[in-house]
């Protein structure tokens, strides 16, 4: 728990001053209240004492100077702790997209999953509080501490001792004692909270099976016995975090008994002006105002710490994936040379005996070696967990490969840098994600130094030129204006419009043609034959639709080629992917 | 405008609890008046009578004791705040199951799984603060300046004076500024949400921007974005915190003028040292209900948008699907099922999903339904499995009306095998005894074995024990039909309704698995929505659909001969050849 919370800090060292100065103001804030209550109370207890008016004149401008600097610190306490929190959560945003970055995509589960993020986009905001709730307080309460203990110490050190042990006793005691309390609890009400969150999404994922076998009753009853305890948890919970409010009031006011207790016969016995005796009293109450924060400082350490937890779970799933990784990275700042890219002359891909695992027993890739010469055409079918996915990621350089060789015009992928690779090879993915902004955004982020006629000329191969031309704002579109308007083929007609843009001699298309009606798919597959005439073309696929356009067919199996040869040939052989194709066609639609 | 009515209602069925919670805020505050009254009389009996401690030790007695009883009201304040809050949050939780239910599974589909789980668990949680915080301060920020008033009032007529021209200074200036801050907050909002959207975007789109080798260029922009975002925001803040100078200021001015005007008639001795000393204690209570109003303003704010989208679910309307004479028995088993002239349109949508539909479907008969996305097959699937009604027309089952038969004993007939068969995250054991309640284990690894899925369930360490999740992704897209096909067995039902399985399966599997599932339902009704040649060509009758219409109806070779739609669909898969 403290080495995430030290974690969190370490993001946060770079604005330390912003915060400190943040912290005095709330120091002001609260030592201003203060003030207004000790000098407010000084001129009454002096006036009941006939105390002439001249004597007076200096407390009645703290009376006012403090009634008006209390509500000026306050705000500034709040702007620059609202600087600090916004200033922090970019921080945190960026942190946490450069840890995510080196783990996409991640071997082991969909990290882009929107629940996933979802989840991580709130915990990030939650940790917004941060400052404010959780690390200002604590300042502020040791500020109030040492000045509460200066002032009494004026009149007298027992005054001071006794103030200083109750002021820390309830600030630590109090939050201590509930955190005794509800220490199961918390853990208790987060299991059966994620309990009911799976139970709901399991139900609701399949509610058709539920009502049609009839099990609608049974599920509400499971539900709601797992709400009910739930509820009743949370309820004990709320019930001891009142606590907070409730002891930290009492305290204050034993304190004020304690004191009282303390200085009357010192009143008694003229060792205290009895001026003073409410101008203490007074002040001690405007002082606990800031323990009342503390127990809250508590909550939020603990919500923020869990928050933290989960995001760097989140970063730390791959751990294979992120050593291969930090390996890269030595790579690149060493091995690479500067000018890598001029050294790449030919643009053809050799790749043999590439192997490849995920956990370091299963192969995911077996020994695959196939070539695609310079302008080669290269389709690659199997089904789904054959290894064809594995296989483009490894060939974008988005994974590191174990055994084998693949050598990009002659050169070695360990001896080039992810990014240079990405510079020579497209990919348009299965799944083209499409970001908030416009058409002409979303086409720029493959190239952003695309000229209008590039641009145009990228839409037009792509098909699209036609349907963007229609539009009342053309490329300047939003797409979140077109909404679902846009089908599936248009999507995907997207996709290889960035490709084209980023003029690449190597493109691999990742199952294009997935997902789409045959009318579309075989439009698709014909503009793609237009634009590939003078590029290498690695085509993964499933479905095999004009397979005659390929120079060869790999046909893949748990991580191995299993047959390989031109549409003809493979017929002939009449083997699986004669079948494939045999039991494709029995199918309508 | 932060009182909502409609969630106030929320508490009619506690209406006692919630009067029990304003009033214990109320028994409280009456404590700390009293805790004042004795605090400054202790204090002045000691300094001006000049009192021993012994004096005055059964004052401060009281006052322990005054403050002890303060506790105790806050606590039980916050007791039944808490019982209110469960009450409400179990109820409004089941209200909303219920709507989910009759909803069903064909309207939820428009709202995302996740969307529906937040707003049941997430949404509810957050009306928490708005009902045990917020609601009761509109009260207490009403009743307890009231009641401080009523006791100033005698002692100091210019104090009450201050005190009563300052308070509604608050609320007001409250009022005015926030309602400002709150259109820039609303703007801020949208913002704010627009910010995060945007983070949610790149990180989806992390794979794109990492292919396009664009990932340092997004970092500064969002380090960019971010900044743009606190710079905007703090504008808009700057003037919302005004709001809070103003609290603050109305309440430690007011403190500062009465302290002086007190002092000053003191000092001209028409004025007791207890009094004044009980007005400057009480002061800051007077304003503290607002202040904390002001404090809990933003989980009123939080609860009524949480609500909003609370109600927007419940809003949805369920379909007609809850006739209250849907009560009859199935009298005749083995009968026919017939559609006559049956019509239906999706909700906005102007397309007739079905179209005057007339066909017959014989019992023991396999009957395949053939036609594009969009033809109406799902559509007359959902109709037998009482998902949606039928608009016109009508369904018959023998002689009865199949609408007029209770929905639960009508699917008591049914199995069903959907496209992508849901398992659940508990046993296999469950996931298979799901159609069937009183099936033995017996019966269900029997179910098992006949669709070959037995031997994998066996090899499992757990066996039928093992969790769906812990399996995971160890069962392929065979398997999971697999175990649909073992589930829909043990439902022993006469009816079988199959959606052939279209995408990313193996083929070869695929048709191995259709051969299996043709044996296991020898003599039973199989209606299917097929898509592959073999399935329909297994089929005793095809059911030819196109455009919500029935194109033709006949066998194969028939058909062959008969449509030309049908000829068409062929000879595209020819073409593919």
């Amino acid at each position: 728990m403290i080495k995430t919370f030290f974690k969190i800090l370490s993001l946060a060292t770079q604005y330390k001053y912003w915060m400190i100065l943040a912290a005095l103001m709330g120091f002001l804030t609260v030592g201003s209240g203060i003030g207004l209550m000790m000098t407010s109370s000084f001129i009454i207890a002096s006036a009941a004492i006939q105390t002439p008016i001249y004597q007076l004149q200096v407390a009645i401008v703290g009376v006012r100077f403090f009634g008006i600097s209390r509500g000026v610190f306050r705000y500034l306490e709040r702007y620059i702790s609202h600087e600090v929190t916004f200033k922090l959560l970019a921080k945190f945003r960026v942190w946490f997209f450069k840890s995510l970055e080196p783990l996409i995509p991640s071997k082991k589960k969909d990290l882009t999953s929107g629940d996933l993020l979802s989840r991580a986009i709130e915990d990030i905001e939650s940790l917004e509080h941060i400052f404010v709730r959780v690390i200002s307080p604590p300042f502020v309460f040791v500020a109030v501490a040492i000045l509460m203990f200066t002032l009494l110490n004026l009149f007298n050190v027992k005054y001071a001792v006794i103030f200083l042990t109750t002021f820390v006793l309830s600030a630590i005691g109090i939050p201590t004692l509930t955190y005794f309390l509800s220490r199961k609890l918390g853990g208790q009400i987060i299991k059966l909270k994620s309990q009911l969150k799976a139970i709901a999404v399991d139900s609701i994922q399949g509610l058709s099976e539920l009502i049609v076998y009839g099990q609608i009753q049974k599920w509400k009853n499971i539900f709601s016995e797992i709400e009910d305890e739930l509820l009743r948890l949370e309820r004990k919970m709320n019930l001891i975090q009142s606590l907070h409010e409730v002891l930290t009031g009492l305290a204050m006011n034993i304190t004020v008994a304690i004191m009282l207790y303390a200085a009357i016969p010192d009143v008694t016995n003229k060792l205290l002006n009895g001026v003073y005796l409410s101008v203490i009293t007074i002040g001690i109450m405007a002082s606990f105002e800031i323990v009342f924060q503390i127990p809250l400082a508590f909550q939020y350490l603990t919500k923020s710490v869990e928050a933290a937890k989960r995001l760097i779970e989140i970063t730390d799933t791959d751990q294979i994936n992120n050593l291969s990784h930090n390996l890269n990275r030595e790579h690149q700042s060493t091995a690479y040379p500067q000018n890598e890219i001029q050294q790449i002359k030919k643009y053809d891909l050799k790749i043999s005996d590439l192997t490849f695992s995920y956990d370091g027993h299963k192969k995911a890739l077996d020994k695959i070696s196939f070539e695609v010469k310079e302008k080669g055409k290269i389709a690659i079918v199997g089904a789904s967990g054959s290894g064809k996915s594995t296989l483009v990621n490894v060939i974008c350089k988005l994974w590191n490969y174990g055994d084998g060789e693949i050598l990009v015009g002659d050169i070695s992928y360990n001896n080039i840098s992810a990014e240079k690779v990405r510079e020579i090879i497209s990919v348009v993915p299965q799944n083209v994600h499409l970001f908030t902004g416009t058409i002409l955004e979303n086409l720029l982020i493959s190239n952003e130094n695309a000229s209008e006629y590039e641009i145009n000329e990228a839409l037009k191969k792509s098909e699209l030129y036609e349907y963007v031309q229609s539009l009342p704002e053309k490329v300047n579109t939003h797409i979140g204006e077109l909404g679902k308007k846009l089908s599936g083929g248009e999507i995907k007609r997207l996709g290889i419009a960035r490709a084209i843009l980023r003029n690449t001699p190597i493109i691999i298309f990742d199952e294009v043609t997935s997902h789409l009606d045959s009318v579309t798919e075989k439009n698709i597959l014909s503009m793609i034959e237009q634009i590939s005439k003078d590029k290498s073309i690695l085509f993964i696929t499933h479905r095999l639709n004009q397979m005659e356009m390929f120079d060869e067919i790999l046909v893949m199996s748990n991580g191995r080629i299993i047959e390989c040869g031109n549409h003809k040939e493979l017929i002939k052989q009449n083997g699986n992917y004669n079948k494939l194709l045999l039991s494709q066609n029995k199918k309508m639609n | 405008m932060l009182f909502n009515k409609q969630l106030f209602d929320l508490t009619k069925s506690d209406r006692n609890k919630f009067y029990l919670i304003i009033l214990f805020g109320l028994i409280a505050s009456v404590f700390t008046i009293a805790q004042a009254f004795i605090l400054s009389r202790t204090i002045n009996n000691a300094f001006l009578l000049h009192q021993t401690l012994q004096q005055v030790f059964d004052l401060i007695i009281i006052y322990l004791s005054f403050s002890i009883a303060k506790a105790i009201s806050i606590w039980l304040q916050n007791f039944f705040s808490s019982k209110v809050v469960f009450i409400i949050k179990k109820n409004l939780r089941e209200q909303l199951i219920n709507k989910i239910k009759e909803l069903g599974p064909l309207k939820l589909k428009s709202e995302r799984t996740g969307e529906i789980v937040n707003t049941l668990l997430n949404g509810v949680d957050k009306l928490e603060d708005y009902f045990s915080k917020f609601l009761p301060q509109i009260f207490l920020a009403a009743f307890i300046p009231i009641l401080i008033l009523l006791f100033v009032l005698p002692r100091d007529l210019l104090s009450a004076i201050i005190f009563i021209v300052t308070a509604p200074i608050i609320p007001t200036f409250m009022f005015l500024i926030g309602s400002i801050s709150e259109k820039l907050n609303q703007k801020q909002w949208v913002t704010l949400s627009r910010m995060s959207a945007y983070f949610f975007d790149v990180l989806q789109g992390l794979p794109t921007l990492k292919l396009f080798n664009r990932t340092k260029e997004t970092i500064k922009r969002i380090d960019n974005i971010t900044n743009i975002f606190r710079i905007k925001t703090l504008k808009v803040l700057r003037v919302a915190f005004l709001s809070a100078l103003v609290l603050e200021v109305a309440s430690t001015i007011s403190v500062a003028v009465i302290a002086v005007s007190i002092g000053l008639r003191l000092l001209n001795g028409d004025f007791n040292f207890t009094d004044a000393l009980f007005i400057l204690i009480i002061a800051p209570d007077f304003y503290l209900p607002l202040r904390q109003l002001g404090v809990s303003y933003h989980a009123g704010m939080e609860g009524i948008s949480s609500f909003e989208r609370i109600s927007e679910l419940m809003k949805n309307e369920s379909s007609e699907t809850m006739n209250s004479n849907q009560t009859k028995k199935i009298i005749e088993y083995d009968s026919p099922i017939v559609f006559e002239n049956v019509s239906f349109t999706y909700e906005e949508r102007n397309i007739k999903a079905l179209d005057s539909i007339s066909l017959v479907i014989e019992p023991k008969k396999v009957i395949a339904l053939v036609g594009q996305t969009g033809s109406g097959k799902t559509t007359l699937m959902n109709m037998l499995l009482r998902f949606i009604n039928p608009a016109q027309g009508m369904i018959k089952f023998g002689n009865q009306n199949l609408f007029e038969i209770n929905e639960d004993e009508w699917r008591k007939n049914i199995a069903w095998i959907p496209q992508s068969p849901h398992l659940f995250n508990k046993t296999i054991l469950e996931n298979i005894k799901l159609s069937n309640d009183d099936a033995t284990i017996q019966g269900i690894i029997e179910a098992a074995s006949k669709s070959k899925i037995h031997k994998l369930i066996s090899s499992l360490p757990k066996q039928y024990d093992t969790l769906v999740s812990e399996a995971g992704d160890n069962f392929s897209g065979g398997e999971i039909q697999r175990i649909a096909l073992a589930r829909a067995y043990l439902r022993n039902a006469p009816i079988i309704l199959v959606d052939e399985p279209t995408a990313n399966l193996d083929p070869i599997i695929e048709e191995e698995i259709m051969n299996d599932m043709f044996d296991l339902f020898k003599g039973k009704t199989v209606l299917i929505i097929a898509h592959r040649l073999n399935t329909i060509i297994k089929a005793d009758k095809i059911i030819v659909m196109k455009n919500g219409r029935v194109d033709a109806i006949g066998n194969h070779s028939e058909l062959l001969e008969k449509s030309l739609y049908y000829k068409n669909l062929f000879e595209q898969i020819d073409m593919d050849k």
